[in-house]
């Protein structure tokens, strides 16, 4: 095969590497300084994608669109944290039950509101052509889904690394107790972790809308990715959730293109090798 | 407390009196989620290893009953006793596997583990039909005189299953054995440092879940007449997490509540409304938030007054 | 005063029936259909198809009011077992409606020979379901076998196009391989070469290393079957990885039905299918028939929403013949049976052949714009294929 082919392959891996990234970095904050598993995560992708989808039919404005959208599910986020979560023991198996039921009623909701059949988000025009790879076309989107995971991923190292807020998260997640005598907010820190983890859910139901549609179902499918990701990245961890979304991301393109007929198992398979091997995931703590 | 649970058996027994040949299915199908939640309140509630993949055995079981009883011999023993047994092995090989991790990474592992089996299921068409599965699974004719086909006989022989299962589950939670399993729970390094072999316990434990869940798997193939892929998938083994943790993950009963209360939403609300999955988070959300140890241990606290 | 009697007791006699038959209970129409889930907008097509024609004849049959008892079988198999007995057993449904999924439609044919109530299948395309072996008087198909579709297309393609070889892609579950698997035989029986088959796993959101794989093959066009969100991530696809200019898709019905094209735009221009019912069909009962759903849905009507408007016909026919009267069951059966040949579906004139599936015309189409929505044009005409004629290479019995 010619290095176009796997040229083509590894920038496919890399562009759905970038989507799980978006959801599995969400997950894994919102995990790593709350201890909630966070199961109406695949919901924030939903949500933020119909929003968008009505108000850029709306508008014409796809700009506005994914401000509406990310705005709407933040707005979701926060109130499940502030007036849901936090009347829910710290325990995972209510929190489990808790973020179950509201996965389930967004996504009546969204059947309700928006119908069941299958949709697509439009892209923007500048961004709908192709471009050309030896003897193969990669689409434009899917460059700038690339474009828009890096972006974030440096955006959100940075803020981890070199700012104060991310020292007090650091910090918070190291030890909450002390952390608060110390004078960081954490109550505070906690709603704007958990508005943030929503709200990249929602830029990835953006993004990713116009290249995986958005549906009934696609809630659970995204959720199920995403924690496969967060699992073998190690939860709390950003490193891990972006090495985890490229391991995922490429282990699928690539298991699907040599070795088709185990495709169901290309992304479970090595998951549970993964964890036989480090039971905390790459990157994972505790 | 034997009184009251023979009563209950007593009260369930003559219930095919009362009920409506649909509301008799309906309450079978019940008693066959609750030993399959109960199942997973061993492995979950009492020794604290969440599954997410609990389907994996139920699946196993209810396959090896099928095929047996389709493709090779169809006798209710022996197609019984190699599901169970079946079950057991497939326990037992995946919690080698399993047990290495624990709380969040567990829950996934046990998925992982799950997803390759429906894989298998869904793919390898000549043997298991794939994702169309296999139908033409005959009611058990246990050797007896009488038939089990028809409505209240088969409902009797799950009711005997259901009636052993918690009466066995019941001895294996007051037993030493599962207090140890509590204990574990509770703080696995306190127990270590007393001398226990914990991970024995909890793979002993692990092992006793997939054998019941094997059971409910060979039940459910004779209810529906099939077996399907649809067994071993993540819906399954997310409705009896979702059971155990709505009755009460540690609690005896609690699990076979929630599994009543969920199969009851689940049929009876979308007469009334399409918006039947609202209603059902609504109420998880609900007793999430008036009943977090669920409704059996809800219960509880309010009758011993304790906050 | 014996006369006064005599009077009296022959005005009863006399409104007597007429009591009887004002109060005659509604016939119940049981729907077992997706409403959640991914196959939900199927299911709700169905319905609306049965309610507009319901609402057309006034909601009664036979003198008889007709009811609709709804049921969500979430396309899962267990659940459908279930909700079937609720509408059989509880709620006494007279005649059943159903499945959109052929995985529920073979885990309840059981339960329906047993029962013996009516079922009436609009859309479960499984070529099990009415085979000799599996077939039952109770059961009454409407739509077209996976087998129907796609076998008859091999022999088109060979004869009406210069598509000698050819790439096979598709779903990799059991209904995906039944249909190219006929589609195989019947090109290969034509004289076409089968290149090679591509599969890949339900709900893949990324068909990126397949078209690649296709995109470096030497062949003429591509074969496809992919349904619903699949259907539409591949098509766009298809287009966005620069195929669709130099490997012409083709492929079968559920590729581009009416659910889905609105979702594809411009990427679905061009694409040679095949169905049993395009809203494009040019005759008087389908103009009329769209034209009344458009009115009350906006949008144009698709296969399921015909399928469910044809299976009201048929049972709103029977009850006509057999004057409300659900007595007797045989004469039920037969009843629907006979119905068949006198009622005028949308899609064209179809009869039942022996095992109670339906011989109908199968429509070759290509997407194209008319106005302002991308239709299935009809290209050509496939008359009259029955499911018999597309056994011999599976069915060796």
């Amino acid at each position: 095969m010619e290095v176009s082919f796997y040229l083509i392959q590894i920038l496919n891996g890399v562009s759905f590497a970038m989507l799980l990234f978006l959801l599995a970095a969400g997950l894994s904050l919102i995990y790593g300084l709350m201890r909630i598993l966070n199961l109406a995560h695949g919901s924030y992708y939903l949500l933020g994608a119909y929003v968008a989808l009505s108000v850029a039919r709306g508008t014409g404005s796809l700009l506005l669109a994914a401000v509406a959208g990310t705005a709407v599910v933040t707005a979701v986020g926060i109130f499940m944290e502030r007036v849901l979560l936090r009347r829910v023991p710290r325990a995972e198996l209510p929190q489990a039950l808790l973020t179950f039921g509201m996965l389930l009623i967004i996504g009546d909701l969204a059947l309700w509101i928006w119908g069941g059949t299958p949709q697509t988000l439009p892209r923007p025009e500048a961004l709908s052509g192709a471009v050309r790879v030896g003897s193969f076309f990669f689409p434009a989107y899917r460059l700038f889904v690339i474009g828009v995971g890096a972006t974030v991923g440096v955006a959100l190292w940075l803020l981890q690394e070199h700012t104060r807020f991310g020292a007090m998260i650091r910090a918070a997640i190291d030890d909450a107790e002390i952390a608060r005598t110390t004078g960081v907010n954490v109550s505070l820190l906690s709603t704007v972790v958990f508005a943030l983890g929503a709200a990249l859910a929602a830029l990835g139901g953006i993004i990713g809308g116009p290249m995986l549609g958005v549906y009934p179902g696609a809630d659970f499918e995204i959720l199920l990715l995403a924690f496969v990701v967060v699992i073998i990245g190690g939860l709390g961890s950003l490193k891990g959730a972006f090495v985890g979304a490229l391991l995922v991301g490429l282990l699928d393109t690539f298991g699907k293109a040599r070795f088709p007929e185990l495709a169901l198992f290309t992304i479970f398979a090595p998951m549970a090798i993964i964890l036989a091997v480090r039971p905390t995931g790459l990157f994972g703590g505790r | 407390m034997i009184a009251r649970a023979g009563g209950a058996v007593a009260a369930l027994a003559l219930l095919p009196l009362a009920l409506s040949s649909y509301q008799l299915d309906l309450l079978t199908k019940m008693l066959i989620f609750a030993i399959f939640a109960m199942s997973l309140n061993l492995s979950l509630g009492y020794a604290g290893l969440p599954s997410l993949g609990h389907a994996a055995y139920f699946g196993v079981g209810a396959y090896t009953v099928g095929l047996l009883a389709v493709r090779v011999w169809d006798n209710f023993w022996v197609d019984m006793a190699l599901g169970l047994a079946a079950a057991m092995v497939a326990a037992a090989l995946f919690g080698l596997l399993a047990l290495r991790a624990e709380g969040s990474y567990l829950l996934m592992i046990t998925l992982a583990l799950a997803q390759v089996l429906w894989g298998v299921a869904f793919g390898w068409r000549w043997l298991t039909g794939g994702d169309d599965g296999l139908p033409g699974v005959p009611r058990p004719a246990a050797g007896l005189p009488l038939s089990l086909a028809a409505g209240p006989r088969f409902y009797y022989l799950v009711l005997v299953c259901f009636a052993g299962s918690v009466a066995v589950l019941g001895l294996i939670a007051r037993s030493p054995f599962g207090h140890a399993l509590v204990g574990i729970r509770e703080s696995a390094r306190r127990m270590e440092v007393l001398g226990y072999n914990t991970w024995l316990y909890k793979y002993v434990a692990f092992v006793l879940a997939g054998l019941f869940a094997g059971l409910a798997g060979n039940l459910f193939v004779y209810y529906n007449g099939f077996v399907s892929p649809a067994y071993l998938s993540i819906v399954f083994s997310a409705s009896a997490l979702i059971m155990v943790i709505l009755g009460g993950a540690g609690t005896l009963l609690g699990p076979a509540l929630g599994s009543a209360v969920i199969v009851y939403l689940e049929n009876a609300v979308s007469a009334y409304t399409p918006r039947w999955l609202l209603v059902l988070g609504v109420v998880y959300v609900a007793v999430t938030l008036f009943a977090p140890e669920g409704i059996v241990g809800f219960a509880r606290r309010r009758k011993t007054g304790s906050a | 005063m014996s006369r006064s009697l005599s009077l009296l007791l022959c005005a009863v006699a006399a409104l007597a029936p007429a009591a009887a038959l004002a109060q005659a209970p509604a016939v119940k129409v049981g729907l077992l259909l997706p409403y959640t889930g991914v196959l939900s907008v199927q299911g709700t097509d169905v319905t609306n198809g049965i309610e507009l024609f319901l609402k057309k004849v006034g909601g009664r049959a036979g003198g008889r009011e007709v009811q609709l008892l709804k049921e969500d079988d979430e396309a899962k198999p267990d659940v459908g077992i279930t909700k079937l007995k609720k509408l059989v057993e509880r709620d006494r449904a007279d005649f059943l409606v159903g499945p959109v999924s052929s995985v529920v439609a073979l885990a309840i044919r059981n339960y329906v020979h047993e029962q013996g109530t009516p079922l009436v299948v609009p859309v479960a395309f499984t070529r099990v379901l009415t085979s000799p072996q599996q077939a039952s008087p109770s059961i009454f198909r409407l739509a077209e076998t996976t087998d129907q579709s796609n076998y008859p297309m091999g022999a088109w393609m060979v004869k009406n196009t210069k598509y000698r070889k050819v790439i096979i892609m598709a779903t990799d579950f059991v209904a995906g391989r039944h249909a190219v698997e006929a589609f195989m035989a019947g090109f290969k029986a034509a004289g076409g070469e089968i290149v090679k088959e591509i599969y890949a796993p339900l709900n893949t959101p990324d068909f990126a290393p397949y078209l690649a794989q296709a995109g470096s093959l030497s062949a003429d066009a591509v074969y496809a079957w992919f349904a619903g969100a699949d259907a539409i991530r591949f098509v766009k696809q298809y287009k966005e990885y620069g195929l669709a200019g130099r490997l012409p898709l083709t492929g079968h019905g559920v590729l581009t039905d009416d659910t889905v094209l609105p979702a594809m735009g411009d990427a679905a221009l061009g694409i040679v299918t095949m169905h049993g019912y395009s809203a494009a069909v040019d005759n008087p009962e389908n103009r009329a028939f769209v034209r009344d759903y458009e009115a009350a849905h906006k949008i144009w009507p698709s296969r399921y929403s015909e399928g469910g408007w044809a299976s009201a016909m048929l049972i709103v026919e029977a009850l006509e013949t057999l004057k409300g009267d659900l007595s007797d069951r045989v004469r039920v059966r037969e009843a629907l049976r006979g119905a068949l040949a006198r009622i005028k579906l949308p899609r064209g004139a179809v009869q039942f052949d022996a095992y109670r599936q339906v011989i109908a015309p199968i429509l070759v189409t290509r997407t194209e714009k008319q106005g302002p929505r991308i239709v299935n044009a009809v290209i050509d005409r496939i008359p009259s294929v029955s499911q018999e004629a597309t056994w011999g290479w599976w069915n060796k019995s």
